[in-house]
């Protein structure tokens, strides 16, 4: 009985037949890929942490690398989306953890620690990230914040010619005038900055509308992109304050960070509720002041990060909810006290907020004699036509090209925003779009997408819990209240045994970490493995269950219906 | 550090972490003709991979009789004996005892039967051979009903479950299996689920590897059955176990102890995911808690007897 190539049997004559029937062929032959109606599809997809972060970081590889030990490749990974994750890591308020499926199941992971650990890797192992030859093209970036620092950094590797111009001295803009150390260490800054300039060429003391002038850079330059930020402060509205004793947040901020003495004063009076306020209550407290945060809304409405509220609190930092100055009370042409009165909440504004309303006659008087105005910042338009400005703001299109052509526009000038993550995505995003203007490869805006992720944005619903075993998260420690006043870092970094540990938690959303769930469970054997983490559907085996999607534990796999034509 | 010039080189990505056990070689074969969704196809590849290819299957009339395929072909991957419906136990049984006097003693014998063949019409012949304590492997698929002849109900079909001869649902309760081995105190009985296959693996090594008559009880979902979609397959198999209405434990010679401390989910949550038990209202799954219960209290009152409970 010859074998046919098919694996089955002919048998010519009656004798070659067995004495009972016995079945020696394979049903390997039998197409049940023909039965199917819908069929799975591997790929990858978008997990809600990169969703969540403005620089759309590739969190979930970043965090598997660190997990498997590749920490230097993890780096690698995350500079091409932002170049300062040792500070990021530690003063941006983490959107990614906010959708963090695994916040559902046993605690979020701790993905800024582990960027903050990553980052500062980077530093002691010198890493510097990889440059393209040069190419002809000159751009001028003015404003050396995070935004402008970005752009210029991505813009050099690409192999241009890049002048970053600021009004400072150095480069760092508000990371370094706005952020006190205890937040982020000047150390970690100025490492991460001198890494990322390093193919620039930096020009300080070089203000727009005093020694640069947009027509002119225009014409000397390819590209121009303004990045300057707002530094503005937003004025109360009371008489008196030019008076003495009362400074606006953000030059307090600044002198302090360059060194000088604090401004007198023993009883502060901060007015605010976002950043600068917290950075300034905190940073006085530093100082030996005793220290009040007066705020026209509730604690939950305030703009400053959550962490930072909490730690200004610990610390003894008095936060006084619904009240509004009314009159600042002077003597001797300096400040003595301030008058406020209580506030209720009344019809929601344009953010939707309730509206502070005045109480009549709750009025009270504080005694103060450092008054500290931090009710937030607006753009100095001086330098600006009034056809580039829109709302107060620098107006640009979606490839953040200003109304002039050949001049685009990022960060906070832009309005909207605020945070220092959003900037970097902005500088980014800019630097892409110069680059392709340019006619060179810039830096890639989507790194999701380059590696074949679709958009779908994975939820908890598509986690399956049961095939992750429980491991709490560990919070990041804190330095304790008395010794962190000496002005040292708050949060203890995490080390690398520990970065990895938290790393070890990610669940992997939406991406493939071939853990061959797919593979072993199909009763068809009609998912391919062409490598480890490499998976297909056989349609010509597929009888298209569907087991593989929902075994999936991490949401890489979804059915498709084919139709009545399936 | 001397600058970089390149950065064109592919980015890195992590490597891949495959989880599950690693098994054996693949034995069994694509082109089976089990409905899309069925359990039973992935028990026997999982089974084959781990039992290698020197294993003889004895199958009676059931659904895996049709699902290895039509004559002259087979996609068992071993010898398949198709024998009669109420002679699983013997025929393997029979067949172990060929072997032996051929000297081939090491050949493992599976006897591979619904639920049909051993809760009902096979339970003499089972239990003759537990008695005798044959050398053979038992492995009971239970999909609870005569699924290959149209869903007729069997002495395994849930409370409450409809089949096609019991359109209303089914009158009293699923025989206890596990309770009727152990009576006969054999080596070894196993209930798995492949919505634990951890679980499931590690019992199906140890049945493997034991001597004497073993047995194992898989539920094994069953989509068309069960009125569920087929996507659900291992879903439904692990919510039985969540819910403790199929609770995974082993009698090793006697002894109870459960191996997996299930999660206690309310039983709704496994009753809604199936058309067949549609009919239920509040209170009959009310009643199936209870009895669910009731079962789970009576399981691990007997584990504690024999020191076997660890929370």
């Amino acid at each position: 009985m010859p074998r046919l190539p098919d694996g089955r049997y002919r048998f010519d004559s009656l004798e070659e037949l067995p004495p009972v029937a016995v079945s020696l062929g394979s049903t390997a032959w039998n197409r049940t890929g023909d039965w199917r109606s819908r069929e799975p599809v591997f790929a990858d997809q978008r997990p809600p942490c990169t969703h969540g972060c403005p620089t759309e970081q590739d969190i979930v590889d970043q965090l598997r690398l660190c997990a498997q030990g590749r920490i230097r490749e993890a780096g690698e990974l995350l500079l091409s989306a932002n170049p300062f994750p040792a500070t990021t890591g530690r003063v941006c308020p983490h959107p990614c953890t906010a959708s963090c499926n695994r916040g559902q199941m046993d605690g979020v992971v701790d993905i800024p620690g582990v960027e903050a650990a990553i980052g500062d890797e980077l530093i002691s192992d010198g890493f510097v990230p990889a440059r393209r030859p040069r190419v002809g093209g000159r751009v001028a970036v003015v404003g050396a914040g995070p935004a402008g620092m970005t752009a210029a950094h991505y813009l050099a590797l690409a192999g241009l010619e890049v002048v970053l111009y600021d009004r400072d001295e150095r480069p760092g803009g508000l990371l370094r005038t706005g952020i006190p150390p205890y937040r982020l260490p000047r150390r970690a800054l100025d490492a991460e900055i001198d890494r990322a300039l390093r193919c620039v060429e930096f020009v300080g003391q070089r203000a727009l509308g005093r020694d640069l002038q947009l027509g002119t850079l225009k014409q000397e330059h390819d590209a121009v992109l303004v990045a300057v930020g707002r530094h503005a402060p937003r004025p109360l509205g009371l008489e008196g304050e030019g008076s003495g004793g009362v400074h606006d947040g953000l030059g307090l901020l600044a002198e302090l960070h360059r060194g000088q003495p604090a401004p007198a004063g023993k009883r502060v009076v901060v007015i605010g509720g976002g950043n600068t306020a917290m950075d300034c209550a905190r940073s006085l407290l530093r100082a030996g002041r005793s220290v009040g945060v007066f705020y026209r809304r509730d604690r939950a409405s305030m703009p400053a990060f959550v962490d930072e509220v909490e730690e200004a609190l610990e610390e003894g930092v008095k936060i006084e909810e619904w009240v509004l100055p009314e009159a600042l009370l002077l003597e001797g042409g300096k400040v003595r006290a301030i008058r406020f009165v209580r506030a209720r909440p009344g019809a929601p504004d344009s953010s939707g907020r309730p509206r502070p309303e005045p109480i009549p006659s709750s009025g009270f008087v504080v005694e103060a004699d450092l008054v500290v105005v931090a009710a937030g910042e607006v753009l100095d338009a001086g330098p600006f036509e009034k056809s580039l400005l829109t709302g107060g703001f620098v107006a640009a299109d979606a490839t953040l090209e200003t109304r002039m052509p050949g001049v685009w526009a990022s960060g906070d000038c832009l309005g909207g925003g605020g945070t220092v993550a959003e900037a970097i995505a902005q500088g980014r995003r800019t630097a892409a779009a110069i680059a392709r203007k340019l006619g060179v490869a810039g830096p890639e805006p989507d790194l999701l997408a380059a590696r074949g992720a679709g958009a779908d944005v994975i939820g908890f619903d598509r986690i399956r819990p049961h095939y992750f075993a429980a491991v709490p998260a560990v919070p990041r420690s804190k330095i304790d209240v008395q010794s962190r006043l000496g002005g040292g870092e708050v949060r203890v970094a995490l080390a690398h045994a520990q970065a990895s540990a938290a790393a070890v938690r990610c669940l992997s959303c939406g991406t493939c970490t071939g853990c061959d769930n797919c593979f072993q469970f199909c009763p068809d054997q009609a998912v391919v493995r062409d490598a480890p983490g490499r998976y297909r559907a056989d349609v010509a085996r597929c009888k298209g269950c569907g087991i593989c999607v929902t075994e999936c534990p991490r949401g890489a796999c979804v059915l498709h219906d084919l139709g009545e034509n399936g | 550090m001397a600058e970089r010039m390149t950065t064109d080189a592919p980015r890195p990505r992590p490597a891949a972490e495959p989880r599950l056990p690693t098994l054996g070689e693949e034995i069994t074969r694509p082109g089976h003709l089990a409905c899309p969704g069925c359990a039973v196809p992935l028990l026997a590849r999982t089974f084959l991979k781990i039992a290698g290819p020197r294993t003889v299957f004895c199958v009676p009339a059931c659904c895996f009789a049709v699902i290895d395929g039509p004559f002259p072909y087979s996609s068992a991957g071993v010898p398949f004996v198709h024998c009669a419906f109420e002679t699983a136990a013997v025929t393997a049984a029979g067949v172990k005892a060929g072997l032996r006097a051929r000297g081939q003693g090491d050949i493992l014998v599976v006897a591979w039967a619904g639920d049909g063949g051993t809760f009902d019409i096979g339970i003499q012949a089972l239990s003759g051979a537990a008695e005798r304590n044959d050398d053979i492997l038992y492995v009971c698929y239970d999909n609870e009903a005569y699924m290959n002849t149209g869903i007729q109900r069997s002495g395994s079909t849930p409370n409450g479950a409809w089949t096609t001869t019991t359109p209303g649902g089914k009158q009293g309760r699923k025989k206890n299996l596990g309770m009727i081995m152990a009576a006969h105190r054999i080596p070894y009985f196993a209930t798995v689920s492949p919505g634990y296959y951890n679980d499931m693996v590690a019992k199906m090594r140890r049945a493997i590897s034991t001597k004497g008559f073993r047995m194992l009880h898989a539920l094994s979902s069953c989509p068309p059955g069960w009125k569920m979609a087929e996507e659900h397959s291992l879903t439904s198999t692990r919510l039985a176990v969540d819910t403790r209405i199929f609770p995974l434990y082993e009698v090793d010679d006697g002894r109870f102890r459960v191996t997996v401390n299930p999660p206690q989910r309310p039983v709704s949550e496994y009753l809604r995911l199936q058309g067949r038990f549609a009919q239920l209202g509040a209170a009959g799954i009310e009643a199936q808690q209870r009895a669910a219960d009731e079962d789970w209290a009576a399981l691990r009152a007997r584990c504690e007897r024999h020191g076997n409970v660890n929370d």
